[in-house]
């Protein structure tokens, strides 16, 4: 290889793996570091995310910071691939030294991410479904999103109530359907109802009409229509309709958001969604008035100019708040990432977004319970049943 | 099912099979007339969605946007053709090919960072309230989608056969040769063709968007639909298309209906297959005549005398010597960034053997990895397998799968190999994700960390090593398989297939040869792939990876062996690059550049490598080349 050759690969390297971010942050600064999908299928969710960590920094700053500290949040684009998660989950705790990591969207690329998070000794708040993510315990790994063991009870607990038999349930074939499938099943097994119809499609299918076609055939009395996109969701309950299926049809936290009701067009009014209590407010809850919920929808409401829009934009916010509580146990600066993981470890009833949070040396990923419930869209907002 | 269900699937069917008909179309009619596949065509598919969708919102009547859209879409083919494809006269057509995967690329970064990624409403022509006809449910758009194709069909059997450029274009499509001497020039039809195609995408987009949104994601999903449906239906006549749209859509629909959805996928690509082997000019294709079989133009001599030169070897060693101050050099994160680099890598040594060398574009290099890294995370995790046994079973398996398809596919000619490597692949992904022990879509967890006896690879520097000696272990071999009789035989049969076969050359068995060595090199990228994430699942391994090697292939030169280091370098660090260059925190825009500069980049080094002084040679060669005629370079070496 000549000079010139080798001194120009040199050059191109030196530019391609250079620093993505301009410049490192301050040092005296707790930064959070968010990988989630900016791109790709699950942009819309991405995106949710990525507003909740906005407002759950200007939050903390707003409460004085941690410990002192001055809070930081940087953000780096998954783009829904294991690659490129790993990647900035790399950039964020070598370069941006992040003190704690929130993602990453999905629950294979947030196993993928696990190592790279337990070999820098960054604690990661799981932003993803399935419980495989922190269960069994890692000692790095939190649970930070309400997960489907929280998401699909509230369904069921409806169905009792309103004394559903029938049930039929559609899912795609991606890890997220098929572990909500598992669940699904679980609470069938478990409630006694008839699972009428369990429906599977492909996670890039743009037609659903035969699986709409035996769902109508099975004739149930409530749909449970978990889809990890918007669009498949959306297009599902439109299906249903115009197949005549009028059964209730019940979606995933995933889909509690404002690009389903965009999207949605007449399915909306036959639609019921699954969510955190508090995005109810105080009017529609017997709930404790839980004070950093309010302070985090007073927040997100001066930075975006609307009130909290979905279920997923709370779980940045309550990884932060958890986050809160382990450093005031430290009563320092959290600059030693065991003593931050230990205080983690040992946190307990902390008031969040979407429920109450305990952790224990034996378990990272507590049930919500009560704080996920069922809620439709109505009159421009979100209104308890 | 009753007879209303079945009657709705049929319809169903036929509603899908439309809109795969409008992209099938396109697909036939740009290979008709030019011999490429236009991977781009599901882009522009949905670029017609989205630009319906925005101006409607917008305010524009909605009939003007339907034709504003398909107009856009008619221009952005024509314009491609003009300043892309035409320029690149000497391009082969696996690098023609790889332009439109270039032009798909671009269309999807240019809509992210205009339009951002979520989907957009369309308003429906007329009403969103269902039909009901004799029990079946239709809504008012299908109608619509149904009927344009039917005017479609109209409208081409006109042209076709009313109009002189109709005429000439299948003049020029039965022979091309004899259409040139009658005065018909390949260039316009060409253009006319790109122009067509881009339009029919885009008014069959504009139609359909109303039924299932208008969102940047399907546009890679139709355009393989779309490709299916012209192998089935066949190419070389208007109605292969629309039948092979209308017989997969129905497959499809029955498939869900009647089988399973979840094997949908493996069904269709499965039928495609089937299709490839037993009928491949399709339903309605007419059989070219013996003797008339595709083949790849010659390549110049300098070509040969690049990848053959005593040169390649310090070129590779040098490359290999550069990626090796990597951890030296850039830390963790750059560690980070070589590892996938480096396993890249090793897949596009492979891809430099069967492409370049061989003239066979290759789409389904992920089935091979899917073997190696389910072969290494099944046998460690399950069984308790030490991970070099595991990954050398993967590599076997993968050399055993590739011989018995080769032997298969490479009796076939031209874009075949494209189709049944991608065919394959779709196959190997449904089956990773629909079967209990390969975990499904969540895939294997907890695969532990390499190891070799008790040697235990678990840091990332360490882990960098490993990969680097993998590395330049896959690139000297394939160098010396290059440079061996092997190598010299490929590029005989590249130059002209029957001259080689004349002088004894086992074609089939040469081909082969090569595929297993590139499936060996995809195996063990997936098996170190796996082993550094700790995680098997199938998402890692789709077509956008493929897509993302064959941009590392081309960015490094196709027959340059030292250049595959380099292209994945690129590929995997020039979203970071774009990032910090922008300057900008990670916004969609920022994600959608990145997609814009790859595409642009892509389409660009095939107009160099094909055109002026960057001819035949990948970056690596043309930095050097440009390098050496700055004054202070050349003095000083």
């Amino acid at each position: 290889m000549t000079r010139s050759a080798f001194t120009a690969a040199a050059i191109l390297a030196l530019s391609l793996f250079s620093p993505a971010k301009a410049a490192d942050p301050e040092p005296t600064k707790f930064v959070f570091g968010l990988v989630v999908p900016l791109t790709g299928p699950s942009s819309e969710n991405g995106k949710s995310y990525a507003l909740g960590a906005a407002a759950g920094v200007a939050m903390l700053n707003e409460m004085g910071g941690l410990a002192g500290e001055k809070v930081q949040l940087v953000v780096c684009d998954s783009q829904n691939q294991e690659q490129q998660a790993v990647l900035c989950t790399k950039r964020l705790t070598a370069q941006d030294h992040a003190r704690v990591l929130i993602g990453a969207g999905s629950t294979p690329q947030t196993i993928a991410i696990s190592p790279t998070a337990e070999a820098a000794r960054v604690p990661l708040f799981a932003m993803c479904g399935g419980e495989s993510a922190y269960t069994p315990v890692k000692p790095w790994i939190f649970k930070g999103l309400a997960g489907n063991p929280d998401q699909v009870p509230p369904a069921w607990v409806l169905a009792k109530q309103r004394g559903w038999k029938r049930v039929a349930i559609i899912h795609d074939n991606s890890a997220y359907g098929r572990d909500i499938e598992k669940f699904m099943l679980r609470e069938a097994a478990e409630s006694g109802v008839e699972l009428v119809a369990n429906e599977v499609y492909g996670a890039s299918d743009i037609d659903m009409t035969a699986q709409v076609l035996r769902i109508r055939d099975a004739n149930p009395d409530v749909v449970m229509n978990y889809a990890l996109t918007v669009p498949a969701g959306a297009a599902i309950a439109k299906k249903l309709l115009q197949m005549d299926v009028h059964a209730p049809n019940i979606v995933g936290i995933n889909l509690q958001n404002a690009a389903f009701v965009r999207l949605a067009g007449g399915a909306l009014a036959n639609t019921i969604f699954v969510g955190p209590r508090t995005l109810l407010g105080q009017t529609q809850t017997q709930a404790k008035p839980l004070t950093e919920a309010e302070q985090f929808a007073a927040t997100y409401e001066k930075l975006n100019n609307q009130p909290v829009p979905d279920s997923l934009t709370p779980g940045p916010a309550d990884a932060m708040l958890i986050t809160r509580a382990a450093v005031a146990k430290l009563g320092k600066p959290a600059d030693d990432p065991e003593a931050l993981r230990a205080a983690l470890e040992s946190v307990s009833g902390v008031a969040g977004l979407q429920g109450t949070w305990t952790f224990t040396a034996t378990d990272h990923g507590p049930v919500l319970g009560a704080g996920i419930t069922t809620m439709v869209y109505k009159d421009g907002g979100w209104r308890g049943l | 099912m009753g007879f209303n269900s079945l009657a709705q699937t049929i319809f169903s069917g036929l509603s899908n099979g439309a809109l795969y008909a409008f992209v099938a179309l396109g697909f036939s009619l740009v290979n008709r007339s030019t011999g490429i596949i236009n991977f781009a065509q599901g882009d522009l598919t949905m670029l017609g969605g989205m630009l319906t969708a925005v101006l409607a919102q917008a305010g524009v009547p909605l009939w003007i946007a339907v034709t504003v859209a398909a107009l856009v879409c008619a221009l952005v083919g024509a314009v491609f053709y003009q300043f892309a494809i035409r320029p690149a006269r000497r391009a082969t057509m696996t690098q023609l090919t790889i332009m439109t995967i270039g032009l798909s690329i671009l269309i999807r970064g240019g809509v992210v960072t205009e339009w951002g990624s979520d989907p957009l409403s369309v308003p429906a022509f007329s009403g969103d309230s269902p039909l009901h006809v004799l029990g079946i449910s239709i809504l008012p758009q299908e109608v619509w989608l149904i009927g344009a194709l039917l005017a479609m069909l109209l409208a081409s059997a006109w042209f076709f056969q009313r109009t002189m450029l109709g005429l000439a274009l299948r003049a020029s499509a039965a022979n091309p040769i004899g259409a040139s001497y009658m005065g018909i020039d390949p260039a316009a039809l060409g253009l006319v063709a790109f122009a067509l195609a881009g339009f029919l995408g885009g008014l069959g987009g504009a139609i359909w968007s109303p039924i299932y949104f208008a969102q940047v994601d399907v546009g890679l999903g139709l355009g393989l639909k779309g490709f299916t449906a012209a192998v089935i239906g066949g190419m070389s006549t208007v109605w292969g298309p629309i039948a092979g749209g209308l017989a997969l859509a129905m497959l499809e629909a029955f498939t869900g209906g009647f089988i399973s959805s979840s094997w949908q996928d493996a069904v269709l690509y499965g039928a495609m297959l089937v299709m490839l082997l037993l009928r491949p000019q399709g339903l309605l294709g007419k059989a070219k005549p013996a003797g008339a079989a595709d083949q790849e133009p010659s390549t110049s001599t300098r070509v040969r005398r690049v990848s053959l030169s005593g040169n390649e070897m310090g070129l590779l060693g040098g490359g290999v010597a550069m990626v090796a101050l990597v951890p030296l050099l850039f830390g963790d994160v750059g560690v980070g960034n070589g590892i996938f680099a480096l396993i890249m890598t090793i897949v596009v040594v492979g891809l430099v053997l069967i492409t370049g060398y061989g003239g066979q574009l290759a789409l389904g290099q992920g089935a091979f990895m899917m073997i190696g890294a389910y072969s290494s995370g099944c046998l460690t995790v399950r069984f308790g397998w030490p991970p070099l046994a595991a990954m050398a079973l993967g590599m076997l398996l993968s050399v055993l799968a590739a011989l018995a398809l080769g032997r298969v596919i490479f009796r076939l000619h031209g874009y075949y190999l494209s189709m049944s490597s991608l065919a394959v692949l779709m196959i190997c992904l449904t089956a990773a994700r629909e079967w209990e022990f390969t975990g499904g879509a969540n895939g294997i967890p907890g695969i532990p960390s390499f190891s070799v006896g008790g040697l235990v690879i678990a840091s990332d520097a360490a882990f960098y090593w490993l990969a680097l000696a993998c590395a330049a272990l896959a690139g000297f071999g394939a160098l010396s398989l290059a440079r061996s009789r092997v190598g010299r035989a490929l590029l005989a049969v590249r130059s002209s297939e029957s001259a080689a076969r004349a002088c004894g050359v086992d074609v089939v068995w040469l081909k082969s040869q090569v595929f297993a060595f590139s499936a060996a090199a995809a195996s063990l990228a997936g098996s170190l792939y796996v082993h550094y994430l700790g995680i098997a699942n199938p998402h890692p391994f789709g077509v956008d990876a493929s897509i993302q090697q064959i941009t590392a292939l081309t960015v490094g030169g196709y027959m340059l062996l030292s250049g595959a280091y380099v292209g994945s370098v690129v590929v995997v660090a020039l979203p970071a690059a774009i990032t910090w260059l922008a300057g900008a925190a990670e916004t969609q825009s920022v994600a959608g550049l990145q997609n814009v500069c790859f595409g642009a980049l892509l389409i660009a080094l095939i107009i160099a490598q094909t055109t002026g002084k960057w001819r035949d040679v990948g970056l690596p060669v043309a930095v050097r080349r440009s390098l050496r005629r700055v004054p202070v370079w050349r003095r000083a070496s």
